[in-house]
């Protein structure tokens, strides 16, 4: 009786060993990607980037930066003073008005600004991968803009 | 259990050239009483009985090995097919929040 139990558990752990093992071998790169800070690798395996191309786009990057964290700010802002303004008023008001275009522009910038970034951090990749990025970004930022079927990455 | 007069003359008909220890048919009397009053075995041993036999059996006990590894990494290759796809979308997410600054503040909330 005790032989069989023996197989049984041998079996049980060889299933277990082998689960976990190639569990771990096959989600070890994107699991070193989620734990790294720079998401660089992430666009150097997606977009199949050479060395020198990947530099170019964290070059672009780090300039964007200051600009983006900028636009943040007025969104912050323009969302504050909306929300404010439509807490006290029971009627549509000039200011209001004003400042829901405001809200509207400020969103119509920081889409241009993002797809501005998308399209130059595109020309230094290959051709095909260019098309591809572009169609992830816009998908993201403008969801359904897109209606023909692109081999996007979702 | 009673010693049965036809079991042993045939026992000693069919081991008529082999010497038997003096108690032996005491002895084989002795181990069926004891298998008969031994404890019914539980249901789930019943049930587990012939999957045991096959065990024993080092044919069958390397197949079994062989589907368990087999098992275990097509059960984890698939997990793993799932789990690269979600991290591949949040990656793709996290590098969205690089340059569009409304999906940067709702990753920060």
């Amino acid at each position: 009786m005790k032989k069989p139990i023996l197989v049984l558990l041998a079996v049980v752990a060889v299933a277990t060993a082998a689960y976990f093992a190639c569990y771990h071998f096959a989600t070890r790169e994107t699991r070193q990607m989620l734990g790294n800070a720079d998401n660089m690798a992430w666009l150097r395996m997606e977009f199949g980037l050479t060395g020198e191309q990947a530099g170019a786009i964290a070059k672009l990057q780090a300039d964007y930066e200051p600009r983006c964290m900028e636009m943040c700010d007025r969104i912050a802002k323009s969302g504050e003073r909306l929300g404010m303004l439509l807490q006290k008023s029971t009627t549509m008001t000039p200011e209001l008005e004003a400042a829901m275009r405001e809200a509207s522009q400020t969103q119509a910038d920081c889409h241009a600004a993002t797809l501005a970034q998308a399209f130059a951090i595109s020309t230094h990749m290959a051709p095909e991968q260019a098309v591809r990025y572009r169609a992830m970004i816009a998908e993201r930022i403008m969801p359904g803009t897109l209606r023909h079927d692109t081999a996007i990455h979702r | 259990m009673n010693d049965d007069p036809q079991l042993r003359e045939l026992l000693k008909e069919s081991l008529s050239d082999v010497q038997v220890p003096l108690r032996f048919g005491a002895d084989v009397w002795q181990r069926i009483q004891a298998r008969s009053e031994a404890p019914a075995k539980h249901g789930w041993a019943r049930l587990f009985e012939p999957l045991f036999a096959l065990l024993m059996r080092p044919a069958f006990a390397a197949v079994a090995l062989l589907l368990a590894a087999g098992g275990g990494v097509a059960v984890a290759s698939m997990r793993a097919t799932d789990a690269n796809e979600q991290a591949r979308t949040a990656l793709a997410e996290r590098h969205v929040a690089t340059l569009d600054p409304y999906a940067r503040l709702m990753a920060m909330r």
